[in-house]
């Protein structure tokens, strides 16, 4: 009795201090783990071009990272984003972008439909003990939904119809897919603001890989997201995570899988970016979180015989 | 839409305003699509640039005018 409430004590306290105070940040460093503090401390960096600048001293890339993208490139950019900073000067932001004011963001007039936050690549990856199977995967909701892009299309119905094969890919119309894939816009006040933590742009992508590893992710799903958001999440130097997991995706944006035997977790991070320390005594239009994420992340002990798993990130704009 | 007969390898398909001025064409969205595959965007009406390019450098250009108040084009990628 007294080892169990000890242990029941421990979860308590771990618990308790996991989440932060009103009037903190709840902040993620990969060395130091979670913290709650007031404001971010930079440390003094003597940078020639400090736009997004957050390393100690400036490398030779670092003095050329302020040029044009045409004309300074990145060792080991996969090859499309080579071939992408070619032709676009917004290759490195994951839409069209807007820095005005004190809200940078997607710049929302150059998309239809409606709704606050940019879902920008959700991709749902498979795991099957199928070779071939059957499936439909469909969009339930009764109200409009602003899809911006969908690989495959959709059919009338928002439904994608077709077979899992060989355990982990899909095939629709007889063309295979390593995954599926939408961009779509959602409504803000569906999602949940509190739960998160915030972070320097390198951390926060180590950190939303970490989080989807934990969640047993596929080798595949985890390869794709380093590659594709090492390029597209703006050079910011801060950003603060706000993640949305089944609870919130499912009420904003249900589906529906026709396969017995099947589960869907699905992680939208909402990414907010700061160009300076975020600081608690400026006022925010989204509020820095101060709770553990780990509190509405889905807990993923089952294997099904189908996994689908889902992941994104998305930038508010209005 | 079809695209052109080109390319041998799975394509990054990019929309981007069209625009001759490098600043000025920005990129709305992208995504990957195997060949034979098909995928679906959703744009306003205006002036586009689609784009598709493999790894291997092939690549083609298309320049579709959208009119309809919210337009749905599905684009095939066509084998070699």
């Amino acid at each position: 009795m007294k080892i169990l409430f000890s242990i029941l004590a421990f979860l308590l306290v771990s618990h308790v201090s996991a989440n932060c105070k009103n009037g903190q940040i709840r902040a993620w460093d990969k060395e130091k783990g979670y913290a709650c503090i007031q404001r971010f401390q930079s440390e003094f960096v003597d940078c020639v071009t400090c736009e997004g600048c957050n390393e100690k001293a400036p490398a030779f890339e670092k003095l050329l990272a302020g040029f044009p993208a045409a004309v300074y490139q990145q060792k080991s950019l996969p090859w499309w984003a080579q071939q992408g900073n070619f032709h676009y000067p917004n290759l490195h932001y994951p839409g069209a972008w807007t820095n005005k004011g004190n809200n940078p963001g997607i710049d929302a007039k150059f998309y239809p439909g409606k709704g606050e936050v940019h879902a920008l690549k959700p991709n749902i990856y498979i795991e099957s003990i199928h070779r071939e199977k059957k499936f439909s995967f469909s969009f339930t909701a009764k109200e409009e939904l602003s899809f911006l892009v969908t690989t495959p299309p959709l059919d009338e119905k928002n439904t994608w119809k077709g077979k899992i094969i060989n355990n982990d890919r899909f095939e629709v119309d007889d063309i295979h897919y390593d995954y599926l894939f939408y961009d779509i816009r959602l409504p803000k006040d569906k999602m949940q603001f509190s739960h998160g933590l915030c972070a320097t742009r390198e951390a926060t992508i180590k950190w939303m890989l970490q989080d989807l590893k934990e969640m047993k992710y596929p080798a595949i799903a985890l390869q794709d997201f380093e590659e594709h958001w090492n390029v597209k999440i703006p050079d910011f130097p801060f950003y603060c995570i706000y993640p949305q997991y089944n609870q919130q995706l499912d009420a904003v944006l249900p589906v529906s899988i026709s396969l017995e035997q099947s589960n869907l977790n699905r992680s939208l991070y909402v990414l907010i970016p700061h160009k300076k320390e975020p600081d608690v005594d400026e006022p925010q239009a989204i509020p820095f979180p101060i709770l553990d994420s780990a509190d509405v992340r889905p807990v993923v002990l089952i294997k099904y015989e189908n996994m689908f798993k889902e992941w994104g990130v998305a930038f508010l704009g209005e | 839409m079809t695209s052109p007969k080109g390319c041998s390898k799975s394509a990054m398909i990019w929309i981007a305003l069209d625009k001759d001025d490098y600043k000025d064409r920005l990129l709305l969205m992208h995504t990957e699509v195997p060949i034979g595959g098909s995928f679906q965007f959703y744009l306003k009406p205006g002036q586009y640039q689609v784009r598709a390019s493999d790894e291997n450098g092939c690549e083609f250009l298309q320049k579709i005018k959208v009119k309809d108040l919210v337009s749905t084009i599905q684009i095939k990628m066509v084998k070699k």
